[in-house]
C-alpha cells in the first residue's frame, strides 16, 4: 500500500514538470509586455530596462525556466508583477476559500447525485425516475454561470432568503456550492442509476432475493455497495469540472477565492500568478485523482496495489 | 453463458420497453431545434430584423413589445436580433472546436493505438498533460495567449477537446487492430496508412460521431463561459456569453437580458445532449439506457 502510494506520488513529478514547462512557455507567448503594464505607456526606456532587469526578463527563456523551477523547490513561486507580493502569498491567501467551495460542491454533488440516482433506479419507470431524468437533463444543459445568475436573482433579490455575496457562514456556502454542483449532480445521478440497475440484474442479487431478503436490504446492503464504484471512479474527473466551475462561480458570488485572481492575472498579463495558479490547480487535481484511485483500491478488494 | 444471454435479452427487453414508452419525441424536437439553430446561424442576416449592433439609448432596457419581440438591451439594441446573430458565433465555436479536436485527436489516437511503442507512449503522455489541466483553465490560458477573437476562442476550446478524441480513437483502434479484417489486410501487405484510412477509420467513425455531438455541446458551453468571463470576444459582440457579461450590471432592472441568452444557450445544449445520447444508444444497443 505504502509502495503504491509512493509510486503514484513519484509518477506525479514528471507530469507536473511537463505541466510547469508548458505553462511557463505558454505564458511567455501571451502578447503584450508586462513591463509596459508596470511602468506605464510612456515610461523612459532606461526605467523599463531596469524593471526588465529586476524581473530577470532579459535572460534566455530556458534560464528563466530553470530559475523558476529551482525556486519552486525552495517554495518560491516568484513575485506578482501587479501587486509585488510573493505569488505564494497571493495564492495561499485565497486558496482555502476555493478549496472550501470545491469541497462543498463535491460533497453536494456526491450526496445529491447518488441519492437521486438510487431513487431513480429503485423507482424505475415511475414519476420519480422521470423527475430525476428531467433534473439531470437540465443540470447538464444549463450553463453554470447562468444558473448562478438566476440563483442570485431568485434567492438574493426576489425572495431574499440566502446571502449571495461573500464568504463566512455556512449559509454563504449554500448557493455557490449548489450552483457549482448542479452539472455534476446530473452526471453522477445518471451514472449511479445505470450502475445500480446493472448490479440489480446480477446473479448474486437474484440469489439474495431468492433467499428471501427484503427488497430494501437487497438494494442497500447487497447492490448499492457495488453500484457505488462507478460514481467513485468518475469523482476525480468530476473534481476537475467542479474546480473550473468554482473559478467562474466565485466571480458571480464575490467569493474571495482564486477565480478572480486568475481572471485578473490573465487580463493584466501577470505571468507569475498565472503560472503559479495553473500549477496549483494541476497539483490539486492530480492529488484528488490519486486519492480517488487509492479509495477505489481500498473499496474494491479485487484491485491489487502496485 | 446462458445467464449472460438472458441478461442481454433482459437488457434488450427493457430497452425496447423504454423506447416504446417514449417514442423518441424528444429526439425529434431536438433535431428541429438544431435545424432552427443552424438556419438562424446561416440565414440570420436575411431575416427582417434590426441591425444587432444598432444602438438607440432612448429605447434601452425595454421589455418585450411588438416592435422588439424580446425587448432591448442596455444600449437599446434589439435582443432578438442579437440572439439570432449570436447563434452564428455558437455554431462556429461548436463546429470549429470539434473540427480542431477531431483533426488533431483522431489521427494521433489512431496512430498511437495502431503502432504502439514509443508513439503510443508519446501520445498518451501528451494527452495526460492536457488532461492534467482541470476544466476550462487550459482554454483560459490559450485564449489569453491568442488574444481576443473568434479564432483564438475556437482553437482554445478545440485544443481542450483534443484529448477526448485521441483517447476514444486510440481505444477503438486498439480493439479493431486485433480483428480479423484488419489482420487480413495486414497479411495482404496493405500499408498502415491504407489500413487506418480504409479499415479502421470507418469502424470508429460512429464512436467519434457520438463524442463529437457531446463535445460540441461542451465546446459551445465553454466558449460562452469564456466570453462571459470577458475573455475571448469583446463585449459588444452579439455572442450569448458576451451578452450576459455586458448585461450583468443591469441584471436587477432587466432580468430578461440574462434570462433570454441563457435560455437560448440551454435549449441548444439540451438538444445537442439529447441527440448525442440518442446516437450513443443507437450505436451501442447494449449500453445501459439512461
Amino acid at each position: 500500500m505504502l509502495i503504491y502510494l509512493l509510486q503514484r506520488l513519484a509518477n506525479l513529478i514528471p507530469t507536473l514538470l511537463i505541466v510547469s514547462f508548458v505553462v511557463f512557455m505558454m505564458v511567455r507567448l501571451i502578447p503584450g509586455d508586462p513591463v509596459l503594464a508596470i511602468a506605464g505607456q510612456d515610461a523612459e526606456p532606461e526605467i523599463m530596462e531596469r524593471i526588465r532587469e529586476s524581473l530577470g526578463l532579459n535572460e534566455p527563456v530556458i534560464t528563466q525556466y530553470g530559475r523558476y523551477l529551482l525556486g519552486i523547490f525552495r517554495g518560491d513561486l516568484g513575485t506578482s508583477i501587479r501587486t509585488r507580493q510573493p505569488v505564494w502569498h497571493e495564492i495561499g491567501q485565497r486558496l482555502p476559500a476555493t478549496l472550501e467551495l470545491a469541497g462543498a460542491a463535491m460533497l453536494v454533488s456526491l450526496v445529491i447525485g447518488v441519492g437521486l440516482g438510487v431513487a431513480a433506479a429503485v423507482n424505475r419507470g415511475t414519476v420519480v425516475d422521470a423527475m430525476a431524468r428531467f433534473i439531470s437533463l437540465f443540470g447538464v444543459a444549463s450553463p453554470t454561470f447562468w444558473t448562478g445568475l438566476l440563483f442570485v436573482l431568485a434567492f438574493g433579490y426576489y425572495w431574499r432568503v440566502l446571502p449571495i455575496a461573500g464568504r463566512g457562514t455556512l449559509l454563504h456556502l449554500v448557493l455557490p456550492a449548489l450552483t457549482v454542483a448542479l452539472t455534476s449532480v446530473a452526471f453522477i445521478s445518471r451514472l449511479t442509476r445505470a450502475s445500480l440497475l446493472e448490479v440489480l440484474s446480477q446473479d448474486y442479487v437474484r440469489t439474495a432475493k431468492a433467499k428471501g431478503a427484503r427488497p430494501r436490504t437487497v438494494v442497500y446492503k447487497h447492490a448499492l455497495r457495488n453500484a457505488l464504484m462507478s460514481p467513485i471512479t468518475v469523482a476525480g474527473l468530476e473534481f476537475g469540472r467542479l474546480l473550473s466551475g468554482v473559478i467562474v462561480i466565485e466571480i458571480i458570488f464575490s467569493w474571495p477565492g482564486t477565480g478572480r485572481l486568475l481572471i485578473n492575472a490573465i487580463q493584466f498579463r501577470d505571468f507569475p500568478i498565472i503560472q503559479g495558479l495553473v500549477l496549483t490547480y494541476a497539483l490539486i487535481f492530480a492529488l484528488v485523482n490519486m486519492a480517488v484511485d487509492v479509495l477505489y483500491a481500498v473499496l474494491d478488494p479485487r484491485i491489487a496495489y502496485g | 453463458m446462458a445467464d449472460s444471454v438472458e441478461a442481454s435479452a433482459d437488457n434488450l427487453r427493457s430497452l425496447t420497453l423504454t423506447h416504446r414508452r417514449s417514442p423518441q419525441f424528444s429526439v425529434v424536437v431536438s433535431f428541429t431545434i438544431l435545424a432552427a439553430f443552424v438556419a438562424c446561424a446561416i440565414f440570420g442576416p436575411l431575416l427582417p430584423l434590426p441591425d444587432p449592433y444598432a444602438q438607440r439609448l432612448i429605447d434601452s432596457l425595454q421589455g418585450p413589445s411588438t416592435e422588439h419581440w424580446l425587448g432591448t438591451d442596455q444600449l437599446g439594441r434589439d435582443i432578438l436580433a442579437r440572439i439570432v446573430a449570436g447563434s452564428r458565433y455558437s455554431l462556429i465555436i461548436g463546429l470549429g472546436a470539434i473540427g480542431v479536436g477531431a483533426a488533431l485527436g483522431v489521427p494521433s489516437g489512431m496512430l498511437a493505438g495502431f503502432r504502439g511503442g514509443w508513439l503510443d507512449a508519446l501520445v498518451t503522455r501528451v494527452v495526460d498533460v492536457f488532461l492534467a489541466f482541470p476544466g476550462i483553465i487550459l482554454a483560459l490560458v490559450i485564449v489569453a495567449i491568442l488574444g481576443p477573437g473568434l479564432f483564438g476562442l475556437v482553437l482554445a476550446v478545440g485544443l481542450r477537446s483534443f484529448p477526448v478524441f485521441a483517447r476514444v480513437a486510440r481505444a477503438e483502434t486498439l480493439s479493431l487492430r486485433e480483428r480479423e479484417f484488419v489482420q487480413g489486410a495486414t497479411a495482404l501487405g496493405s500499408s498502415a496508412e491504407r489500413i487506418l484510412a480504409r479499415h479502421v477509420f470507418p469502424n470508429l467513425a460512429s464512436a467519434v460521431t457520438v463524442i463529437a455531438s457531446l463535445q460540441m455541446a461542451t465546446a459551445i458551453l465553454i466558449g460562452a463561459t469564456l466570453t462571459f468571463l470577458g475573455v475571448g470576444l469583446s463585449p459588444e459582440v452579439p455572442e450569448w456569453g458576451a451578452m450576459m457579461n455586458a448585461a450583468r450590471p443591469y441584471m436587477l432592472r432587466a432580468p430578461h437580458l440574462i434570462v433570454i441568452p441563457g435560455l437560448a444557450l440551454m435549449v441548444v445544449m439540451l438538444a445537442l445532449n439529447l441527440v448525442g445520447d440518442w446516437l450513443r444508444d443507437r450505436s451501442d444497443p447494449f449500453s445501459a439506457p439512461t
